[in-house]
């Protein structure tokens, strides 16, 4: 980004305007991390749903029949 | 496979919908899981939970199947509200039910049906609860048949649905103008009654009988009780694992198991609880489904895998991927992994279920 703005600057002096500043007002630099394999797998939650016929008056009856 | 999805709406909280459910559509109603009755809210059908959906209402996408069988629990406060379910092909409407506004439930074909129509003789009342199921095989010589209650109220075969012979989205629709339906007890079967189970290296494959309709049935809950002998993970606080994953609603980052990978895809580290057991109201069990609420914490891959472990045997689930964000990561069982054998209390009773580090 600062070179960029010193190019910028020198299209500016000559044109004739030399008062200009150049100004930056962040540098950082990205990089890729390799992986470090420290990643946790995290369980929050567990739990198991049934799909169910209740019983009918205390009796268990087959659903592929009465269904 | 062919149980393929169920939701009794009892465990998660309103901001956990989106990570059972593919998507939901919120932009002027409710999309709410309710705990309790209020005014113009039902109290659950059955147990603690209840769903209220409206307009776009919420999305299951699952995989490309030509028959979908679609039940649950319907309540409307008002049956002009509207709503219903949905098939849909990634966006294509493929076929769908509806309320209409005098309390009939109407089939309506998708992109490329026909005009025939199917409306059910059967009159639905406002505030009640009614167990709507429907059978859809797309494609221009399609069957839709809808039954309330048990009884067949739509039959429509060998009519032109739409042009689309798969569809991988079910879609339970909301009332429309921000006015909710409420749904409980859903399922979601289709017609392959291949399933498939992985156990080490082996893979087994049993015969489901979850291939036609259901009937009106329930969805229960079973949480975990205790702790087994195999408790390998390290844990957010104390010594004790199985209550840092038993909440209702899930607590997130609060308390939970977690680890690094060591050892093999088969070796990995594993935590293993027992579950509450099985209410005696329970007759027959027709399948079960695991909820796992996971994530990993940092970039790279990380996959679990479920485990459960029985006299019968023990099993393992497919390789779960890990997302960086909570995601309930499903299983599904017809029958028993361990042996094919129909799920019975006293079997359940005696079931582990948990979970195993693989990548």
């Amino acid at each position: 980004m600062a070179q960029i703005s010193q190019e910028r600057v020198e299209v500016l002096r000559q044109a004739g305007n030399t008062s200009q500043q150049a100004r930056v007002t962040s540098e950082y630099v990205e990089y890729i991390a390799a992986p470090s394999n420290t990643q946790e797998a995290r369980v929050t939650n567990i739990y198991i749903e049934i799909m169910f016929k209740p019983k009918v008056n205390g009796a268990v009856f087959n659903p592929w029949v009465m269904g | 496979m062919a149980l393929r999805f169920i939701d009794s709406f009892e465990v998660y909280d309103t901001p956990h919908i989106y990570e059972k459910w593919t998507s939901f559509i919120n932009n002027s109603g409710d999309n709410v899981i309710h705990t309790a009755s209020t005014t113009g809210v039902p109290a659950a059908r059955t147990g603690t939970g209840c769903m209220g959906i409206t307009n776009g209402g919420v999305f299951k996408t699952i995989d490309n199947q030509t028959t979908w069988i679609v039940g649950g629990a319907f309540y409307w406060p008002a049956v002009s509200n509207g709503g219903g379910v949905a098939i849909v092909q990634v966006n294509t409407l493929c076929v769908k039910w509806l309320m209409e506004p005098d309390g009939r439930i109407q089939v309506i074909p998708g992109v490329g049906g026909g005009t025939t129509t199917g409306t059910s003789g059967i009159v639905i009342s406002d505030n009640s609860w009614n167990y709507v199921e429907a059978f859809f095989t797309l494609g221009t010589a399609g069957t839709a048949i809808v039954k309330i209650n048990g009884t067949t109220a739509v039959s429509m075969l060998g009519v032109n649905l739409c042009s689309n012979t798969t569809a991988d989205v079910v879609n339970f629709v909301g009332g429309g103008g921000g006015n909710p339906t409420f749904i409980d007890d859903v399922y979601v079967f289709d017609t392959n009654a291949n399933f498939t189970v992985v156990a080490g290296t082996t893979t087994t494959t049993y015969t489901s009988t979850c291939t036609t309709f259901a009937g009106d049935s329930r969805i229960g809950t079973l949480t975990a009780s205790a702790d087994t002998t195999t408790i390998q993970w390290a844990t957010s606080t104390g010594t004790v694992h199985f209550s840092l994953v038993d909440e209702q609603p899930p607590d997130d980052d609060t308390s939970y198991v977690q680890t690094t990978m060591t050892g093999t895809s088969t070796t990995g580290p594993q935590d293993l609880y027992k579950f509450t057991p099985v209410s005696g109201t329970v007759g027959v069990i027709i399948g079960a489904q695991s909820n796992i609420f996971a994530r990993k914490t940092d970039a790279s891959n990380r996959a679990i895998t479920l485990i459960t472990s029985n006299s019968q045997g023990s099993s393992t689930g497919d390789q779960k991927y890990l997302n960086f964000s909570y995601i309930d990561y499903l299983n599904q069982f017809d029958v028993n992994p361990n042996g094919g054998g129909t799920w019975t209390p006293a079997v359940l009773n005696t079931t582990s279920w948990g979970v195993q580090v693989v990548v």
